[in-house]
């Protein structure tokens, strides 16, 4: 947990404008369209009217609903949202997917493209999409193309196998927006086409017609688009496109075997022990340090070491074992957190994650016992959010054996007490091809023994006093280029991974800050007597005790969610990790700011140490990528992947009868989901019978969340990144969504094993899926219909504009001087 | 002495923290979920057995606990502690309810002839039935001499002086090793298991039958 307030996942986010100033539409076009086959945007007009003219018979007697005009496969034809890299080949690179969409990059997609070269369309229109793939695509996916998930409901009809009709009892009858008229036109020329395509798929006898009946039933598989993405389990990335992807989030996992279990149970005792005990956090806070007996304590404990390998002398946990322990120091002092979580989290993680053996060796075992700290140096002064734009340089040698480090690092934890340091420079590469020399970013391992580093007072700060915060300046340092991390160059995917991996973490150690910090306001609300009663027995310090409560149940199921999935292998949750620490900090402010309030003036003077923690907390929402960065990060992320989809929908256009389930089965979705029937997704055998109210809500909301995003993009298309207010609200009712699902798990779990917290957990899970739904659909309408939004956000710009022009308020005092 | 080897009693009991509930039927206590750890008093008999380690004064340090199989559990922090070795007395749930002071007086008797040790440590009493009588019993049972509620313990070849709390103060005792000693609060501050520690002692604690 860094203080560098700086987050790389905004690189991505900037990225996007440093493109967008260096590309040169044309030029780019003409240079990638062969080598770099993307999936550039389709004109409809183009490659449209042949098609519509290949059949006459109108398939709306056969399927009349086909006809609304909101059954639309979203213009895809308008749509300009980019694929990067993902093109033919259909394949993304390792820790590519965090960091490469950049829908503004390379070519400005022409909206009328008439000048475009036929071919150039041709070489799109002959795509990756093997006709091959056509039959076991329309027969229902038995052939599992859809990466066989197993025991997944995904897309239309739950992945039920053709032949089977939706059972309507199950499907939500609210009726959800109706699309916007503007694009009608063009959207009924897609409708039209769709079916048409399936009659031509009939005359060719190529499917019978139950199953072209079927169709709209079954699970759409897609051939098109990137299949890493394609193939993800995780369920953020599903929800934006409308799916229940429920892989890694049913059942609740639970990763840890019988010999792990009992080995944490052991390791929990002593560290419960260690901070109840020894550990002083008024006192730390006091000293603005760590005192020095409790660090020697937490180096022999092992604590900096959790998640070293037990070879290199550390304790060598997973992650849902490091889970574990983090909550208990979260319980007890988060400025310990800080200290320990910037080395280990941050520190060196890059170490673990990316280093050779040599550096493995060489390192880590004096990190893990505590004998070096370490520290991640990625903000600058000028570099904060827009990490990318760091200044701090590399340069290599002429023997090729050295880099020289140059530059300054502001706001690192540790960075008065490490010795080795995690340092992202930038470094001139040169394109092999281009011979053109670029500055990129690169991960260094940086020993204060190196000479030159040196560091700046600690910082006088809000919260978190016991950890060390310094600026740390690296004056011509010699860094020998075995101790580049990861690869030249490759500096920004190792500290994306470094922040995503660390993720969890926070959100754990803050599930067990707010464990302690209920259990103090509990103990008031228990106790305290006003008129004549106990003050837990009036309803408002009940509904606060309440909500607290849910709160903390979010984000522990969150956290131990991510971590599972972490532990299983998965690669992909990024998203789901950005969310845990979005909701986690957000929720361990609410929980403790209402312990506060409980408590009244008690709460505000410095004894019973809540007001510490709120101080502490605050930083949170801060640091390792601010609340606001990562909720663009969770929004376009997800309309990324929406983004893949519909371009990849687009190309299939282009060759509908390669791609004819593909569109129908979208077709279908879309259908459904316009006229308010319902996807036919449902929860339903994976929630536990009692919250299948729950999970109504929450496959509701995910249903309206999906077309809202959908539409959004239609209208807005790559230009979405600029649309902040709306970014804002797609990620807050992702959030919610994310956590609806998460809690439904947990809870779902625990009644079907009978834990003895399961009704409790039932009511939970409950109040949080009924606020959170309506909290979704509230913005979901607004987004959609409101005719009032546009304004609203016209008037934020205008107020703030006018703002910043007066310098600060913009009206008078109303006694007028 | 360099040659000692120091039998110690761990017993595991419910956590001095947990908030103890009766059982509906009034039979007993719930153990059910609850936590269990060290009986702290056998946490500091523990320390001063590694510390007389430590010192060079003892050879070995063998932990010992009667009881079910969760024992293991205690028997493990002690190697986590520093013990050399653990022997768990396995005695099954419902026979453990019955194990009292006496039978187990008569296991460490046994087994500190088996195992031929110098010194038996022994917490003062446990935390749960605070009987208080299990060191007193196995001094009997093997006929040595005992020096009960330690406060303090120095060695000295085979002579063992025990500083004990009294009633009215403190009482010095020269006792002759083979010797049984049980340990007051404040003999010493136990130590923490580390996490390192923890870990290598599940690496060491495979069980095999005695």
């Amino acid at each position: 947990m860094c203080m560098c307030l700086s987050v790389c996942l905004s690189w991505m986010y900037m990225g996007l404008f440093q493109d967008k100033r260096l590309s040169k539409p044309s030029d780019q076009l003409s240079q990638t369209r062969f080598t770099k086959p993307r999936l550039t945007l389709l004109i409809a007009k183009q490659l449209g009217s042949p098609l519509f003219s290949l059949t006459s018979i109108p398939l709306f007697s056969f399927f009349p609903f086909l006809q609304t005009p909101f059954l639309s496969i979203p213009s895809y034809p308008l749509l300009s949202l980019r694929d990067i890299d993902t093109g033919l080949d259909g394949k993304l690179r390792e820790g590519d997917q965090e960091v490469c969409w950049n829908p503004v990059s390379g070519a400005e997609p022409k909206r009328n493209g008439g000048e475009r070269p036929k071919n150039h369309i041709s070489q799109h229109a002959v795509g990756a999409t093997s006709p091959t793939y056509l039959p076991r695509c329309i027969m229902g996916d038995e052939s599992g193309v859809g990466q066989g998930r197993v025991g997944q409901i995904n897309v239309v009809g739950g992945g039920r196998r053709s032949g089977r009709s939706e059972s309507r009892e199950e499907v939500p009858l609210a009726s959800t927006g109706q699309a916007g008229g503007t694009k009608q036109e063009i959207e009924m020329q897609v409708s039209r086409m769709v079916p048409k395509v399936g009659l031509q798929l009939l005359k060719q006898g190529k499917v019978s017609p139950q199953s072209y009946g079927s169709l709209l039933g079954m699970r759409a598989t897609r051939n098109y688009a990137n299949e890493a993405m394609e193939g993800s389990k995780s369920f953020a990335v599903g929800m934006f496109k409308g799916q229940l992807t429920t892989d890694q989030v049913f059942p609740y996992p639970s990763v840890l075997n019988e010999e792990q279990m009992q080995f944490l149970k052991e390791l929990v005792g002593p560290v419960s022990r260690f901070f109840e005990e020894v550990n002083d956090p008024a006192k730390n806070d006091s000293l603005e340090k760590v005192e020095d007996s409790t660090m020697q304590g937490l180096k022999e404990l092992g604590a900096f070491g959790l998640q070293v390998p037990s070879e290199l002398g550390g304790v060598g946990l997973c992650n849902t074992q490091y889970a574990r322990l983090v909550e208990i120091v979260g319980m007890h002092d988060l400025g310990v957190g800080i200290t320990l979580g910037a080395h280990q989290s941050i520190g060196f993680k890059g170490i673990l994650l990316f280093g050779s053996d040599a550096q493995k060796k060489k390192y880590l075992p004096k990190l893990a016992s505590g004998e070096n700290l370490a520290a991640f140096c990625l903000t600058e002064p000028s570099s904060g959010s827009d990490a990318a734009s760091i200044r701090t340089t590399a340069v290599p040698s002429s023997c090729g054996k050295y880099y020289t480090l140059n530059g300054s690092k502001i706001w690192i934890s540790n960075g008065g007490l490490a010795e080795i340091f995690t340092v992202f420079a930038k470094t001139p590469i040169k394109d092999e091809s281009s011979g053109a020399v670029k500055e990129k970013i690169t991960a260094f391992v940086v020993e204060r023994s190196f000479g030159g580093v040196t560091n700046g007072p600690g910082e006088k700060k809000m919260g978190i006093k016991a950890s060390n915060t310094a600026e740390v300046f690296f004056d011509g340092v010699k860094v020998p280029a075995e101790n580049v991390l990861g690869e030249v160059g490759g500096g920004f995917k190792v500290a994306m991974h470094i922040l995503n991996n660390g993720r969890f973490g926070m959100a754990a150690a803050l599930a067990g800050t707010m464990k302690s910090i209920i259990a103090k306001a509990v103990d008031h609300a228990a106790n305290r007597v006003q008129f004549g009663d106990k003050i837990y027995n009036f309803g408002l310090i009940q509904e606060k005790l309440a909500r607290m409560a849910v709160l903390q149940y979010v984000t522990e199921s969150m956290a131990y969610m991510v971590s599972s999935n972490m532990d299983q292998g998965s690669k992909d949750f990024q998203i789901e990790a950005a969310i845990s620490k979005i909701f986690g900090s957000e929720a361990a402010w609410t929980v403790t700011d209402e312990c506060i309030q409980i408590m009244g003036g008690m709460g505000f003077m410095k004894e019973p140490g809540v007001e510490r923690v709120l101080r502490d907390l605050r930083i949170f929402r801060i640091f390792e990528g601010t609340n606001d960065i990562l909720r663009l990060f969770v929004a376009l992320q997800g309309c990324m992947d929406k983004g893949k989809e519909l371009t990849g929908l687009g190309k299939a256009l282009k060759n509908p009868f390669g791609n004819a389930g593909l569109l129908l089965g979208e077709a279908g979705k879309q259908f459904r989901r316009r006229t308010g029937i319902g996807s036919g997704l449902s929860l339903s055998g994976v929630v536990h019978p009692e919250l299948s109210q729950s999970g109504k809500l929450a496959v509701g909301a995910l249903e309206q969340f999906a077309t809202v995003v959908e539409a959004k993009l239609i209208k807005y298309k790559k230009g979405i990144v600029d649309e902040q207010f709306l970014l804002h609200r797609l990620a807050d009712c992702a959030i919610d969504l994310y956590a609806m699902v998460v809690v439904l798990s947990r809870a779902s779990r625990s009644l079907s094993e009978g834990h003895s917290t399961a009704q409790h957990e039932k009511m939970l899970c409950d109040t949080w899926c009924i606020e959170a739904a309506a909290r979704i659909q509230e913005t979901i309408a607004s987004l959609q219909s409101d005719p009032q939004q546009p304004q609203l956000f016209r008037n934020f710009k205008g107020i703030s504009q006018a703002m910043v022009e007066k310098g600060g308020v913009v009206t008078n005092n109303p006694l007028g001087f | 002495m360099a040659d000692l080897r120091v039998l110690v009693g761990v017993k595991r009991v419910i956590d001095f923290a947990v908030k103890i509930r009766v059982k509906p039927d009034k039979s007993g206590v719930v153990t059910d979920g609850v936590k269990h750890s060290m009986n702290p008093f056998c946490e500091i008999a523990v320390e001063e057995a590694v510390r007389l380690k430590e010192k060079k004064l003892a050879k070995e340090v063998i932990a010992v606990s009667c009881g079910p199989l969760q024992c293991q559990e205690t028997i493990r922090t002690a190697l986590a502690m520093g013990a050399d070795r653990g022997i768990h007395v396995e005695v099954s749930e419902a026979e453990a309810q019955r194990l009292g002071p006496l039978q187990v007086s008569r296991l460490l008797s046994a087994l500190a002839q088996k195992e031929k040790v110098g010194l038996v440590l022994l917490g003062k009493q446990a935390i749960d039935d605070d009987c208080n009588q299990t060191g007193q019993m196995t001094a009997a049972m093997l006929d040595w001499p005992q020096g009960t509620f330690a406060s303090k313990l120095a060695l000295e070849g085979d002579k063992l002086t025990v500083e004990r709390e009294i009633d009215g103060g403190l009482e010095t005792i020269r006792l002759k090793l083979p010797a049984v000693v049980t340990t007051d609060l404040r003999l010493n501050e136990p130590r923490y298991a580390t996490l390192p520690n923890i870990m290598v002692s599940w690496a060491r604690a495979r069980p095999k039958p005695f």
